[in-house]
């Protein structure tokens, strides 16, 4: 509600003058350097522990990460113990990010300790009971603001009513499509007009994936069962590429406590209410890290411990038409292949051929799907043959 | 028989009169001394009254040097070569005119009595029919008791009730007094006033807020009754802003009491042209509001929660319509405002910080007469009259169409299925049964709804009824029973996901029931005593299921019930004309009732699900926990003489009922809790002293006032704490602290072309959490300003008239920018950015400026037109400055935004039109 009545506001009094104009404060005193630890432990793999320092507000620097770290996840009963090492990606390392490579198996009735060692200081997490997320059974999606708006619903339901909350990440990948199907293209390597295929090779399919950024967040405690259903976890609106062919959204689902719950949504909280007419003093909840030598110092994080249960969603584009982009592609050139080397390299790109040496030039974006920000990486398990 | 006599001379001379009493001879040495001061030297020594047009006589200087000569003789030395002449009338007044010498010979029929309808006189008090005869003439002496009775020495008291001529509406806060002695007296609610005066011939002035200024002259013989009429002021657009008495300010007891008329408020410019009680209040000085979209406001650094606010009699729990751009009450229906910001009279109890008491209008009891009045987002009517002899009504509506705003906003916002309306009514009547006794009744009702989208709607309302029967017992001794119910509630409830639609609903239920009574004892004291009981039931809350799909499981908090009383004796001592004390002490006792089950926590911990010990269940409808306490009143005041005085007072009070709400402002979504075991009772004290001073022959009036405040064990809340069904809020609940302290100068002018007032405070409010089993208070535990907390306010509020027909208002306001959390730090997580708060309250927005534009027009004065209509059009933030109400960081794509938003960003002009019939 606090967010929509900042548009609203803004909106009533955007009839008659602005009322919201970005603004840096002035006078504020910066405090930056505060460990900040992201970690959830998962069963069986995807564990990954992140580790930054705040920045001041108005930095424009980089986030430092902390790729030093000697990390640790203990088990109570002294019977497990995983390393979690920086996380490697093609030649070189995501910075800050360590995971467990090895598969974690939870014990009922054991707490899991996540011990972070920086330099010498030594860090420690509260005992985390891991807790068991229940299969998410229906991940659908509705159309909303007159097609112009998609929800993800998750439906779930833990019956034994031992799992109350939760928290959702989604990974999104999408294909989708040029303006317009080219038939050649010129190769500036080779410097010959090629011919393209919608089953071979082209420059018509593109694959691109994003990830939920913050939270999705739900609980049970107030629904009869233990069940939520439609639950929105995220919403998408129209201007991307996502809706131009297929869509599929991957949501993974973890269970959390109640104090994670509260943490989590106050982070969420105080970045989304703040400012609003009716919004509450922003607080801050203590995580459960905490340096062991030094009990004050603040460490920004909360150390979950759950399974993670998945279902995937697709969505062909025609089933959402209001989420559709249109691209303006009427621009058009004719050229010879004497001038594709001009051309090319003032962003135009052939579209087709009309006569045995003359093509229908378009700028780039209406006929390379790479120049709309995807890759013609494909996943492997994406459910067609497109190349 | 006894006539009555009347001494004739043209009303026109009498716009303007210095009394006195016995004397001849004079002695005078004066040098280029105002007029007003030769003539009340003249006055004070003689004994002569001065009559004079002071348009005329006003920006005279006078010199005059003369010994044991006569009043007459002196004057003529004091203005010899000049136009001015000088008459005398029954070695008793002298008249000063330009160019003109009145005959002060009388023609034989002027002292036979002349007989006005309803000015029947007679020689006894007993034999006068007081529904008949009031006072209305400035000139007749008025005779009461009988002649021959042997005058008694000693005071006689003489009473009655003030009104006004044109409708018969009682007029409260107007001070009788006679000028030769420091003998005053202040009219209640009812206009009923009481006098301690010596036998013989007395000159009664009265002074009002928007009176026109007046006198009645007495004879006494014995004790007996005088009712008044007054008229008001014939050009409501005279005095704009006049708040409280004139001479109350200086000779009464109380600090730190404002009083407004409502026709002073009207023309106030405000933000779409509706006339608003809550935002005029804020425009006096010791009055804070957090933002300009907030009706709550901190009255000397309170928390919105702690003002008693109350609309004849029934206490409004929530006074705003609109999030808070309006305020609830129908300004037509309104006579007058009271606010006590200090002295809270003894009769008051329940809230620790002022209270506000909202006077609404008696009905016409002359004619019918209505009005209308057309804004840009609301319109009202208002229908008035008598019913029958003995009985009047008055009857209001008021409605928005403020949906109009939402439908210009753009296709694409998808906010289009947002909306917002107010409606309000009002009914007030009253009957006289006899001369004696009088009873008023009073229906209030206003409900608001609102959506930001098409899936949360919102709705409140508030509702009262009471009834107060009004006894004159004798001429010292006046009762009042009252009784009466209070509601609100709000509900809040989504629709979209029918799995999870939900209602959300809160009430409060109180009825109540007090007596007061007034006992004009002696001269020397007035005893003001009575008792009152609140019985409230509050529903904490229900959450059900909104949609038969609906998998919310019903929750409902137990209901809250409790009693309040109290009894309280108060008297109004004057130990000398120029030392006088109010003391009053209040007992009240709070008993939170069962049936209920509760927790119990381990006492050095604090509470939490943790630290339960043990859970008590009572089954009977007894006390549970019963608090209870003396709260003292205590004020005094020292007069140099009318014009100069000084005050101090100490107050405690008590409140049983505490807000939920972490927001900064008054929200619609606020929930209140009674105290009980585990949420112990706010505790106030304040302690204040003034100097007050009226200039220019009390046109100017000049206070300064200091307070310090101390208010104990109020709410404020754990991290993360959860005010909404919350089955035990006392887990997320902390004590605090808080004190605030502040000067307040006033300057206000309340006669003449250019009126208001204009005022600087400097205060200061800051709390702190001094719990020893807080862990992690709020700042270490250290002292930190209330969100409220402006230090320097500058604030005018003035209206200038052209002519009779035209003025313009201004409004400026300055003050220094509320205090903000800011994040320092930010950092990244789970994908997004987020910040970092630290301390609570350490920074401020910019300072707040803002300048307001009416211009009032007056279509026509003529009175035999049928209707007279009134416009208003003004510009309200005439410099269009963007005031920064917040200031906050937003996440957007992932990467946060610094913003800052400015409610009105732009001038907003505003028309209104209204038609008086």
């Amino acid at each position: 509600m606090y967010n929509y009545q900042i548009i609203w506001l803004s909106l009533l009094c955007g009839t008659l003058a602005s009322c919201i104009a970005p603004y840096e404060p002035k006078g504020v005193t910066p405090t930056s350097g505060m460990l900040v630890v992201e970690g959830n432990i998962i069963e069986p793999y995807g564990t990954t522990i992140r580790l930054s320092r705040t920045k001041a507000l108005n930095a424009t620097d980089s986030y430092e990460h902390i790729n030093s770290a000697l990390i640790t996840i203990s088990c109570d009963d002294g019977t497990r113990y995983y390393t979690a090492e920086l996380k490697k990606e093609g030649d070189g390392i995501v910075p800050g990010t360590y995971t467990v490579n090895e598969k974690i198996v939870f014990t009922r009735g054991t707490t899991y300790t996540l011990n972070i060692k920086i330099g010498d200081q030594q860090y420690q997490s509260n005992p985390v009971t891991p807790l068991h997320a229940p299969e998410i059974e229906d991940v659908n999606y509705i159309t909303r603001n007159d097609g112009r708006q998609v929800d993800i619903r998750v439906s779930t339901s833990d019956p034994a009513g031992e799992i109350m909350y939760y928290r959702w990440a989604c990974e999104e990948d999408w294909e989708y499509t040029a303006p317009e199907y080219a038939t050649h293209r010129w190769n500036p390597e080779l410097k010959v007009i090629e011919q393209l295929s919608k089953e071979g090779v082209n420059t018509y399919y593109c694959w691109d994936k994003g990830h939920s950024v913050a939270f999705a967040l739900g609980r049970t405690d107030k629904l009869a069962s233990a069940t939520l259903k439609n639950n929105t976890v995220l919403q998408l609106q129209g201007g991307t590429t996502r809706f131009l062919y297929l869509y599929s959204v991957l949501v993974k689902q973890y269970a959390i406590t109640k104090e994670a719950y509260d943490y989590f949504s106050n982070l969420q909280k105080n970045i989304e209410d703040a400012g609003s007419v009716f919004a509450p003093q922003p607080t801050e909840l203590s995580g459960n890290i905490h340096n062991m030598a030094n009990p004050e110092e603040v460490v920004i994080g909360f150390v979950t411990a759950s399974t993670e249960t998945s279902r995937r969603l697709y969505i062909p584009a025609e089933e959402v038409p209001g989420m559709n982009v249109y691209y303006y592609c009427e621009e058009e050139m004719t050229g010879l292949s004497s001038q594709a080397i001009d051309l090319y390299a003032t962003h135009w790109r052939i579209l087709n051929r009309i006569d045995r040496d003359k093509y229908i030039w378009l700028l780039a974006r209406c006929v390379e799907c790479t120049e709309l920000g995807g890759t013609k990486d494909k996943p492997d398990w994406w459910p067609n043959d497109h190349q | 028989m006894n006539p009555v006599r009347i001494i004739p001379i043209a009303a026109a001379l009498l716009t303007f009169a210095y009394g006195g009493s016995a004397q001849k001879a004079i002695s005078l040495q004066a040098k280029n001394k105002p007029a007003h001061e030769v003539f009340r030297q003249i006055e004070e020594q003689s004994g002569y009254t001065i009559y004079c047009i002071p348009s005329e006589t006003d920006s005279l200087l006078l010199t005059v040097a003369c010994e044991n000569s006569t009043p007459e003789t002196a004057l003529q030395m004091a203005f010899q070569g000049t136009p001015f002449k000088i008459s005398t009338f029954e070695d008793k007044y002298l008249f000063i005119l330009k160019d003109k010498q009145i005959t002060a010979e009388l023609s034989a029929g002027y002292l036979t009595p002349l007989s006005r309808p309803g000015e029947k006189a007679t020689s006894s008090a007993s034999q006068l029919n007081p529904l008949e005869l009031k006072a209305t003439s400035e000139n007749k002496v008025y005779t009461i008791g009988n002649e021959s009775s042997s005058v008694v020495a000693g005071k006689l008291t003489l009473s009655g009730i003030i009104s006004d001529f044109k409708t018969g509406e009682p007029i409260a806060g107007a001070v009788i007094y006679t000028e030769s002695s420091l003998i005053a007296s202040t009219t209640d609610a009812f206009g009923f006033y009481t006098l301690q005066l010596p036998p013989g011939r007395q000159k009664l002035l009265i002074r009002g807020v928007g009176l026109k200024e007046t006198q009645r002259q007495v004879m006494l013989f014995e004790s007996g009754k005088l009712d008044i009429e007054l008229e008001e002021q014939v050009y409501s657009l005279r005095e704009v802003v006049i708040t409280s008495e004139q001479l109350a300010n200086v000779q009464s007891t109380t600090l730190g009491i404002e009083r407004l008329r409502i026709k002073d408020v009207k023309n106030i410019p405000t933000t779409f042209g509706e006339v608003d009680i809550i935002r005029v209040i804020m425009m006096l000085p010791g009055v804070k509001a957090v933002g300009e979209a907030s009706s709550g406001f901190n009255v000397r650094g309170g928390s919105t929660d702690q003002n008693l606010i109350l609309f004849n009699n029934g206490t409004i729990y929530n006074p705003t319509h609109l999030f808070g751009f309006f305020s609830a009450f129908n300004p037509d229906l309104v006579k007058e405002i009271e606010l006590y910001k200090s002295s809270i009279p003894s009769r008051y109890g329940g809230r620790i910080s002022s209270v506000l008491e909202i006077n609404g209008r008696e009905g016409n009891k002359k004619e019918f007469g209505g009005s209308v009045s057309l804004g840009l987002l609301t319109s009202r009517i208002t229908l008035e009259g008598p019913v029958g002899k003995k009985t009047s009504f008055i009857a209001g509506g008021r409605s928005t169409y403020s949906d109009w705003m939402l439908n210009l906003l753009p296709e694409k916002s998808g906010y289009k299925d947002g909306s917002a309306g107010f409606y309000d009514l009002n009914l007030i009547a009253d009957h006289k049964f006899s001369d004696k006794d009088n009873l008023y009744v009073s229906g209030y009702y206003s409900h608001d709804r609102f959506r930001f989208d098409a899936d949360e709607r919102y709705g409140y309302s508030n509702a009262n009824a009471s009834a107060k029967w009004r006894r004159m017992f004798n001429q010292r001794f006046t009762g009042s029973l009252t009784a009466g119910y209070d509601h609100y509630d709000y509900k809040t409830e989504t629709t979209e996901n029918p799995f999870e639609a939900y209602s959300l609903t809160f009430g409060i239920d109180q009825a109540f029931a007090k007596a007061d009574f007034t006992s004009y004892l002696n001269d020397r004291h007035t005893l003001d005593f009575g008792a009152a009981s609140i019985l409230y039931s509050l529903n904490p809350g229900k959450y059900l299921p909104n949609d038969p799909e609906s998998l919310v499981i019903p929750d409902y908090i137990q209901k809250e019930k409790a009693i309040e009383s109290s009894v309280y004796i108060a008297d109004r001592w004057n130990i000398a004309p120029e030392l006088s004390v109010e003391a009053g002490i209040r007992y009240s006792m709070f008993n939170a009732l069962g049936p209920r089950t509760y927790n119990l926590y381990s006492p050095n911990q604090l509470p939490r699900e943790a630290t339960i010990i043990q859970t008590e269940e009572v089954t009977a409808s007894k006390a549970i926990k019963t608090y209870h306490s003396p709260e003292f009143r205590f004020s005094t005041r020292y007069a140099f003489n009318n014009d100069f005085s000084i005050k101090a007072g100490v107050n405690t009070l008590s409140q049983f009922i505490h807000k939920l709400s972490n927001t900064t402002i008054m929200s619609p979504t606020d929930t209140w809790k009674l105290s009980d075991v585990n949420i112990k009772p706010q505790k106030g004290l304040q302690i204040a002293a003034g100097v007050y001073r009226n200039f220019m022959n009390n046109t100017v009036e000049a206070s300064l006032e200091g307070y310090y405040k101390t208010m104990n064990n109020y709410l404020d809340y754990r991290s993360g704490a959860q005010l909404i069904m919350n089955h035990h809020i006392e887990t997320d609940v902390i004590r605090t602290e808080g004190k605030a302290c502040g000067v307040e100068l006033m300057l206000r002018k309340t006669q003449g072309k250019l009126n208001g007032w204009f005022s600087y405070s400097y205060s200061k409010t800051e709390l702190r959490q001094n719990d020893p089993r807080v862990e992690k208070p709020i700042n270490k535990g250290n002292w930190y300003p209330a969100n409220y907390d402006k230090p320097h306010e500058l604030k005018f509020a003035g209206n200038y008239k052209f002519t009779q027909r035209y003025s313009i208002s201004i409004n400026c306001e300055y003050s220094s920018g509320r205090p903000i959390t800011l994040p320092t730090s930010k950092y990244e997580y789970a994908g997004g950015e987020f910040v970092y708060f630290s301390q609570r309250n350490q920074y401020r927005i910019p300072d707040f400026f803002r300048i307001d534009l009416a211009v009032n027009i007056e279509a026509s004065h003529n009175l035999k037109l049928l209707t007279h209509s009134y416009f208003s059009l003004g510009v309200y933030n005439l410099t269009g400055r963007e005031n920064v109400y917040s200031v906050y960081y937003i996440s957007e794509d992932g990467k946060l935004n610094g913003y800052k938003m400015a409610i009105f960003g732009a001038q907003i002009p505003y028309l209104s039109y209204n038609i008086k019939f």
